[in-house]
């Protein structure tokens, strides 16, 4: 087969083969904890479904992380230890709303704009109002 | 380095870094390490670097595809810019199919459930454009690089031509989405500026072709059928008279209500000053009605394009190498031979598959009797045995010194070329016409 066709035809049988194989799983696990359908967005508009703040607070450990800013849940289980500020910051957050916290950082002022692109890559829903 | 592999280079070059300048702004965006902190944040940012590349690479392939009179300059050849713009689409392609998958691949840690519904439409658009944009060329591309052989020629191009719209939806996307582009302005204005001149060239291409797309007027004087399921359409101008180089091709529309109203390309068989003339052979849908063409009616004409003549290249000892239908840029290259070409050295192969498939043998035997320097070897597969670069070098004198050009069927074309690489002929010395990718 002539290269172009080859790399389209690999790509596509992988594509096809990962999203059946997602779907499948899908379908046939029941849900994970924590996930009520969320639909996926990065704006301010509100969805449909989220996930409620009770869920949020099952997540409260440093092992386990989530915390809310404005309305959006975020798992930073990751990030904890790369927080500039330290991790000691963020771990009495876990399981709450952080917003005032990332807002204010306790009166020393808002986050710089980079720190909103990196708090974006743990986004992981809406909270349910 | 002679100029045509420096235009290919340069070509293939741009294409490549113009793809990749959006990671540029995408890195100093945010600090790396952030980007690549955990599984998950790696998934997201290598999906953001795949979209951004393969959006880019869009634009740029869908500008390709106006064969704009500027390309043939640029890329040495309009044929050089369609290998580019196939090979690029195909990348395109898979990055954008990859680029759903790895930013979903955090949503797996949460729940399959999770990772399933970033994968399907929602009440939010600017995903569901993205859905639709990757739907849209999945089928567009399918039907391109599977179909084409159950496809007529028209369906097969409208098809391909769908990938506008894929394009348009994918814009959108990109626009409304958020992400990078959203928040570094330079980078927004760039993919701007990228897509809109892919839309502009996707519609001068399409939607206004017949406004402003230049074509010369034609029309059809004679038919004359050929051996070998061949026939010479001869042209006369009905108003300006297009000017060509021996070996340049043209894309062709017909009149009557025989054939179909299709654009197709064909070499000029002719030598410049004997009118423009195609041989065209019957191998598709199309070119199986051209003994229907009816005398006097139009030909519209668009080119010239190619900078496949033998005048091009500076070494003067060349090999010529025909394979069937393959022959047409020669016959045009011999035909306009004159004493002006004294100091060429050509050793021309012209292969068809059995003894009666030549076409305008005599007028070719005449040609290579009047220049010596023009030597013509008929070669006949059932008799010979299949044309190899082995043969030829054995036959040629100082063949190894000599630049080498070939047109004929892709396979013919693709094996031959390796031929000669295997018995050490210089890549750089091989010079092919495809007539299809």
């Amino acid at each position: 087969m002539e290269k172009t066709k080859k790399i389209v035809t690999i790509s596509l049988i992988v594509f096809i083969i990962v999203v059946v194989l997602i779907l499948g799983l899908a379908v046939v696990s029941g849900q994970k904890a924590g996930s009520q359908p969320v639909i996926n967005d990065q704006n301010q508009n509100i969805i449909s479904a989220g996930i409620t703040s009770s869920e949020v607070s099952k997540h409260n450990l440093i092992n386990d992380c989530w915390l809310t800013v404005n309305s959006k849940v975020y798992n930073v289980t990751d990030f904890i230890n790369l927080h500039p500020g330290g991790s000691d910051k963020i771990a009495p957050l876990c399981g709450k709303d952080a917003t005032q916290a990332f807002e204010t950082r306790g009166g020393n002022g808002p986050h710089p704009d980079k720190a909103k692109s990196v708090l974006n890559n743990y986004y992981i829903g809406n909270l349910k109002i | 380095m002679d100029t045509k592999n420096l235009r290919a280079y340069m070509g293939w070059g741009s294409v490549f870094l113009l793809s990749i300048i959006p990671l540029f702004f995408w890195i100093f965006q945010q600090p790396i390490s952030d980007r690549f902190s955990t599984n998950g944040t790696i998934g997201t940012s290598l999906g953001q670097i795949f979209g951004l590349t393969g959006m880019a690479m869009f634009s740029l392939v869908l500008i390709l595809s106006s064969r704009l009179k500027v390309f043939e300059k640029v890329f040495w050849g309009i044929n050089e810019s369609y290998i580019i713009h196939h090979f690029f689409g195909g990348i395109t392609f898979s990055l954008l199919l990859f680029h759903p998958l790895l930013l979903l691949y955090k949503y797996v840690f949460i729940s399959y459930r999770q990772a399933a519904l970033f994968l399907l439409p929602s009440s939010y658009w600017p995903q569901n454009f993205g859905i639709l944009a990757l739907l849209v060329m999945t089928i567009s591309l399918t039907a391109t690089f599977y179909l084409k052989v159950m496809l007529k020629y028209q369906n097969w191009k409208f098809l391909h031509q769908f990938l506008g719209v894929a394009f348009v939806l994918a814009f959108l996307h990109v626009f409304l989405i958020g992400s990078d582009i959203a928040q570094n302005h330079v980078l927004k204005i760039y993919m701007f500026v990228l897509s809109l001149f892919a839309v502009a060239a996707f519609l001068y291409r399409t939607v206004f072709g017949a406004l402003l797309v230049k074509k010369y007027k034609y029309k059809v004087e004679k038919v004359i059928a050929l051996p070998d399921s061949t026939f010479e359409v001869r042209l006369a101008p009905s108003g300006p008279v297009m000017n060509f180089f021996s070996g340049q091709f043209v894309f062709i529309t017909l009149g009557g209500k025989n054939i179909p109203k299709e654009t197709h390309p064909f070499t000029v068989s002719s030598a410049p000053g004997q009118g423009v003339r195609l041989s065209i052979k019957e191998s598709g849908d199309w070119t199986r009605k051209i003994k229907n063409l009816e005398e006097g009616v139009f030909a519209k004409i668009e080119g010239p394009y190619g900078k496949f003549n033998f005048r091009n290249f500076k070494n003067k000892k060349q090999i010529w190498i025909a394979g069937g239908i393959g022959v047409t840029p020669f016959l045009s290259m011999a035909r306009d031979f004159g004493e002006a070409d004294r100091e060429y050295d050509i050793d021309f192969y012209y292969s068809v598959k059995s003894s009666d498939g030549f076409i305008f043998k005599e007028e070719l035997e005449k040609i290579s009797d009047k220049f010596k320097n023009l030597k013509i070897t008929f070669w006949v597969t059932d008799r010979d045995g299949f044309i190899a670069a082995e043969k030829i070098l054995q036959n040629t004198k100082n063949a190894n010194e000599r630049d080498i050009l070939v047109c004929g069927p892709p396979v013919m074309m693709t094996a031959l070329k390796a031929q000669f690489l295997r018995l050490g002929i210089n890549a750089k010395q091989v010079h092919t016409e495809e007539f299809q990718l």
